[in-house]
């Protein structure tokens, strides 16, 4: 597998001016005569679909959902981060870098990162140009708020609804475009293969949710932007409809998927109440700003929470990490909150939570400046749970929240199939192994408003594309495969409910490749998905027929893949013999339960090859160099 | 301990668009009051899979209130009894052991039923098309504190901005009336400077699409600004009207 | 699509929808203003005869001015119905499959959703007081009543003598709408049937007047539209009791020949 990142030479700071100055470019003219299919209408594919339209392609556009607008995005509640250095605070495109590089752990590709926070700046002045309702101040000029694992305040937010603002402004741009006829729009229609011609991505296959119908389409290049796989836990604060199956059926045709195990476990989110859950919420990492976390300092206290007082209470990011105290990165503080939980000093029904108190807050701030600033967030709070947090504290425990494994792409944002393009949170991304708060928002609209409108040029203007139609063998050939997977996905007639296996998965997961992992946990989890994944393939129910609206069809399809993809995962979090960023390897800790990075041994993106149905995946390694940030234990304290 | 209870749920049932439908009754026991009202609905339907019955297919993605995708009318209210709350916000504890529960999808003629309580709302994302936008191509270069927007102004701006585009406007208005999604959007863009260039042009078309989807008309109901659960306020259509007659009298 | 493809201002204001709303609101503005009008003018029956029939004849006596506005209202209640009827048609339309179990409304009123029923009530009474008071067709022996000048005393005094009156100059005679009023009164039916017909007016005008306030914007925020909304219900009250009071006055007796 090829791993030449492409990354241009020199100084970090010209590299993308140079290269956009190096890159060929299509002929204005020519643009019209090139087909993109991209896939995905999330912050990623809008902007993308969008802007490549602005320059003159052709775009089909598909999403699954029945508009582009709900795309997973639109629930994005903090912010977004760039470097704008508005509140004079410091900071700098050369700071939200390191702070970038740093909070991935060191497992991120520098000179990506460097690009990122260059282009920070350029979103926030398109955004607005959209008409994007960012919050300001009095003055008129916008206002920030600090997040998690940065000490100065560069997150634009628009209330606690910025990606639904970030996406509608993609969204009506994109829609701008279809009224133009320059994007042909197909909302639910979900891809479900990857047409390889000739060692080239030259088309998806569809199926199209309302009829069932099953096609081919054929383009110039491909462009995946459908988002992250947390689902695979079952439990996550995805969408319910967020999945693996573009990513992975790419991946079975050849894409190299890097990082898998890198997952994000978000501090802030409302606990499990049962075990009909179906999907957990999340409470925006902005509340800690002006909460505080805590549990009692005794064990098994059950006094309600306004009935201990201050000294038995335990602060214990504050008393932990006192420079950053409620506001470190999110590995870092979901971490604490399961130590605590493990040591028995959980607090409600489960015990598998921590408090997260306003009380400071409102007698500092007064109750109308903190519903100000977290209104909506704490009216969802009392709405699932049923209780008034300006009264009583906040619960909340850590859930699975973000994918920071993806298919692998070189510097311009091509996978190892040339012509597949990965964007958004698709791909393994600027995020190493954390992602900070109010980065997937930035990564995704750079990657879409502003990198691939000039690499996808780039490619196209170099590539060797032989005229296709969708009648050609390869994606007929294609087209029978997924139809015969939906056959025989009909075809069982078992017993056992799509979500039971899904819920049955997500806990394997959970236990053994979640918040904490161990060699020997995972090896346990190696033996029991392939065991789940054969019951589902011969006792699985999904009702109803081919030819309708079928949901349990479309997620026992997702629910097939996530059984392989789970596999891959648990396998790289078991190779990589290091604690870094989410990924937490019990055995690799230092004496304060930090994580302990091996950077000797493991200073690589590891990049995993299909190698056919029941043969082991080969493991690939881009190795990571480290020129402008030095290497370091990451420290909050 | 949480309670659980037993409900009588009465269901549209639809195979498709050109099927004839009809409401059909099912028991459901063990109903947890923690549970959000589609998590009851993934009860029964596991329930409905397991008795080989077709269960009810509905649209949802994130649900937490803000992706636009649930769409049910519940005892006779779009997204249920709670004022400002979603379909999949609501939570069972609203419920109480032995309740009847009706469920019916958005009813529009420009919202066509494709199963169950699944509808086709493209005719939102075509009023958009149509001029729900601001023209401006990928790569501009103000920078964004060039244009200083009052807060007030941006404040507003965002009110009408938090649309999800549920369509339960549509739903609860006797007439079938898109005019407070149209006017939420002819609202926030006209609110910031960004929106004033293309003031006159946005809502001729935006009026011009929706009626052409064959929404109806407002007669000033306001049940749907009372249904949308983002609480869109009135002052949308009032807007909308507004803009539009200043449409009439004004040139770009 | 480029501005010069556009169609013209007024065809598509007459095609829209809210183009309808603008006809429904400001011929409504019309209308309610001269039913404001029309109420203030007749209270003058309580006036006594000679000041309601020295109104009906100054009216009179102004061919131009009367004629103009009824030409005016003509022409609005005209656009109104027409409206109203396209404007009923496009929202049955749009919900072609109605909902199997019955919306639970939140706010508004029966009002409100039966408008074209109370509308449709008061136009068959528009042109049924029409015939009986302005041309007289219903009730011809009350209709044809008059009052001669005694050039003598400068007094008027009824007179019904038709041979008489056909052959006296029009300075000399006026038509005794006073008497008109209270004989048609005292009939209960009539009275009954203005009584019914002037409820369905209240009903009408009590979601029509804040409808239209809507309708041309005038609210901006919840205050002031619930503030117009009160406005909206006052006005109905006003002309609708004013208009109940005469056939409940000539009924009791307190308004007589
Ligand atoms: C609750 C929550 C809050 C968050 N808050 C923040 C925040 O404050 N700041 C921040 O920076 N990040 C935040 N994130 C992360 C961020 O929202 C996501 O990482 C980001 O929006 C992903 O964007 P995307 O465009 O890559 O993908 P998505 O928005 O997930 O879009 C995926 C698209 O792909 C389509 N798709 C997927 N699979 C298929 C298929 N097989 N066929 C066809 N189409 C398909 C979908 O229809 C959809 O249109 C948050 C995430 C969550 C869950
Ligand atoms: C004196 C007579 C009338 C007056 C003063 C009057 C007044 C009004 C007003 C002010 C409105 C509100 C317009 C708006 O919402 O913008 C209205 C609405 C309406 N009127 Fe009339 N009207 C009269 C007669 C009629 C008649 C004869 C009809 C018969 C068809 C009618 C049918 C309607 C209907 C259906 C509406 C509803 C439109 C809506 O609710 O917006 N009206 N009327
Ligand atoms: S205005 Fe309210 S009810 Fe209508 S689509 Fe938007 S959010 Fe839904
Ligand atoms: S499922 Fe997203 S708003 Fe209800």
């Amino acid at each position: 597998m090829d791993l030449n990142a492409k990354i241009p030479d020199g100084p970090i700071e010209g590299k993308w001016d140079r290269h956009r100055f190096e890159m060929k470019l299509v002929n204005p003219a020519n643009k019209r005569k090139y087909n993109i299919l991209v896939v995905g209408t999330g912050l990623a594919g809008a902007s993308a679909a969008a802007s490549l339209a602005e320059l003159g392609y052709n775009v089909d556009c598909f999403c699954f959902q029945d508009s582009p607008r709900r795309a997973h995005s639109i629930a994005a509640q903090g912010g977004i981060n760039a470097a704008k250095n508005y509140q004079n605070d410091g900071d700098s495109i050369y700071r939200l870098f390191y702070d970038t590089v740093k909070g991935g752990d060191f497992r991120a590709r520098e000179a990506n990162v460097y690009r990122l926070a260059q282009i920070s700046v350029n979103i926030i002045d398109q955004c607005v140009a959209q008409g994007v309702p960012f919050a300001r101040e009095y003055g008129g000029l916008l206002s920030n708020r600090s997040f998690g694992g940065a000490q100065v305040s560069r997150t634009f937010y628009a209330r606690g609804q910025t990606g639904q603002q970030l996406l509608l402004g993609a969204y009506q741009a994109l829609e701008r475009q279809i009224g133009l006829g320059k994007v042909k729009m197909y909302a639910r229609h979900e891809m479900l293969d990857l047409v390889v011609i000739d060692g080239v991505a030259r088309g998806i296959i569809t199926r199209n949710l309302v009829t069932g119908e099953t096609r081919g389409w054929v383009g110039d290049a491909v462009v995946l932007a459908t988002g992250g796989y947390g689902n695979v836990f079952y439990l996550s604060t995805n969408a319910k409809g967020s999945n693996v199956t573009a990513s992975y059926r790419a991946h079975k045709r050849g894409a190299g998927f890097a990082n898998p195990c890198f997952t994000q476990i978000h501090p802030t989110c409302i606990p499990v109440s049962g075990d009909y859950q179906s999907k957990l919420t999340l409470m925006s990492e902005s509340l800690r700003n002006d909460g505080r976390v805590w549990v009692p300092k005794q064990k098994g206290d059950v006094r309600r929470p306004e009935q201990i007082p201050e000294d038995e209470r335990d602060y214990y990011l504050e008393r932990r990490y006192p420079s950053f105290g409620n506001l470190v990165p999110r590995d870092v503080a979901s971490r604490a909150a399961k130590a605590v939980c493990d040591e028995g000093r959980g607090v409600g029904p489960s015990k598998m939570a921590v408090f997260l108190d306003f009380g400071d807050a409102v007698r500092r701030l007064g109750q109308n400046v903190v519903a100000d600033r977290y209104g909506n967030l704490f009216e969802m709070y009392e709405r699932i749970t049923g209780e008034d947090p300006y009264k009583t504290p906040m619960r909340i425990f850590p859930a699975v929240h973000y994918t920071m494994g993806g298919l692998w792409v070189d510097y311009n944002l091509m996978s190892t199939i040339p012509g597949l393009h990965v964007l958004g949170e698709a791909n393994f991304s600027d995020h190493g192994a954390n992602r900070l708060g109010a980065s997937a928002l930035m990564q995704g609209l750079a990657d879409g408003y502003f990198i691939i409108p000039y690499t996808i040029g780039n490619y196209l203007a170099q590539a060797k594309l032989p005229k296709i139609t969708v009648d050609h063998p390869e994606v007929q050939r294609s087209l029978a495969g997924v139809r015969a997977q939906t056959s025989r996905l009909l075809g069982i007639k078992g017993r056992t409910t799509v979500d039971e296996f899904h819920r049955e998965l997500g806990l394997v997961m959970w236990d053994y490749c979640g918040m904490g992992r161990t060699a020997e946990g995972l090896k346990v989890a190696l033996q029991k998905i392939p065991e789940i994944r054969a019951r589902f393939w011969s006792d699985v129910a999904v009702p109803g027929a081919n030819e309708e609206l079928n949901p349990w069809l479309e997620k026992a399809g997702r629910v097939a893949d996530f059984l392989e993809f789970g596999e891959l995962m648990c396998l790289d979090a078991l190779e990589r013999n290091e604690s870094c960023g989410g990924h937490f390897r019990e055995e690799f800790q230092t004496p304060d339960g930090e994580a302990l990075r091996d950077d000797a041994n493991y200073s690589y993106a590891a990049v995993w090859e299909y190698t056919g149905e029941g043969s082991a995946p080969r493991l690939n390694k881009e190795p990571l160099e480290f020129k402008n940030v030095k290497l370091a234990t990451r420290s909050y304290a | 301990m949480s309670k659980t209870m037993t409900l009588t749920l009465q269901i549209w049932r639809q195979r498709s668009a050109d099927t004839p439908g009809s409401m059909q009754t099912y028991k459901l026991e063990g109903v947890n009051e923690h549970m959000s009202f589609l998590e009851m609905l993934d009860v029964l339907n596991a329930k409905l899979t397991k008795d080989g019955q077709d269960p009810v297919a509905f649209d949802h993605d994130c649900r937490e209130g803000i992706c636009g995708s649930c769409s049910m009318v519940i005892d006779g209210r779009p997204h249920g009894p709670r004022k400002g709350t979603t379909a999949c916000q609501l939570h069972m504890r609203t419920y109480k052991d032995g309740d009847t529960i009706t469920i019916e999808p958005w009813r529009a003629k420009a919202f066509p039923v494709i199963k169950d309580l699944v509808v086709d709302r493209g005719s939102f994302d075509r009023i958009v098309a149509s001029g729900g936008f601001v023209s401006v191509n990928t790569g501009v270069t103000v920078d964004a504190n060039a244009t200083p927007i009052g807060k007030k102004n941006a404040d507003e701006a965002m009110d009408y901005a938090a649309c999800i585009g549920c369509g339960a406007c549509v739903a609860a208005c006797p007439n079938a009336s898109a005019m407070l999604f149209t006017g939420a959007k002819v609202g926030h863009l006209v609110k910031l400077p960004q929106g004033q260039v293309e003031r006159r042009g946005r809502v001729l078309r935006m009026v011009e699409q929706m009626d052409r989807e064959g929404f109806g008309a407002c007669t000033n109901h306001r049940e749907c600004s009372e249904a949308c659960p983002k609480e869109i306020s009135f002052d949308a259509i009032e807007l909308l009207n507004r803009e539009y007659m200043r449409a009439q009298v004004t040139n770009d | 699509m480029t501005d010069a493809k556009r169609p013209g201002r007024l065809s598509t204001l007459a095609r829209s929808s809210i183009g309808a709303k603008i006809v429904m609101a400001t011929t409504g503005v019309i209308l309610v203003g001269f039913l404001v009008v029309h109420m203030l003018g007749n209270l003058q029956i309580y006036l006594g005869p000679d000041t309601m029939n020295h109104y009906a004849q100054t009216l009179k006596g102004t061919p131009a001015l009367l004629w103009g506005v009824r030409a005016v209202l003509l022409v609005s209640l005209v656009l109104h119905v027409l409206a109203a009827v396209r404007l009923k048609g496009l929202n049955n339309a749009a919900r072609p499959q109605a909902y199997a179990v019955p919306r639970r409304y939140r706010v508004t009123s029966s009002a409100a959703r039966f408008m074209l029923l109370s509308g449709l009530v008061v136009l068959a009474f528009i042109v049924y007081h029409l015939l009986h008071f302005t041309v007289g067709a219903t009730n011809p022996a009350d209709f044809n009543l008059h009052e001669v000048l005694d050039v003598a005393t400068q007094t008027w005094v009824r007179n019904d003598n038709e041979q008489l009156i056909a052959k006296l100059p029009p300075e000399l005679v006026r038509h005794d709408v006073y008497s008109m009023f209270v004989r048609g009164f005292q009939n209960p039916l009539i009275a009954g049937t203005y009584i019914v017909a002037q409820l369905l007016l209240a009903m009408h005008l009590s979601h029509a007047v804040a409808s239209m306030l809507h309708t041309l914007g005038l609210s901006k925020g919840t205050a002031e539209r619930e503030r117009n909304i009160n406005i909206g219900r006052a006005v109905a009250a006003v002309i609708v009791l004013g208009n109940l009071s005469f056939p409940i006055a000539v009924q009791a007796g307190l308004v007589h020949l």
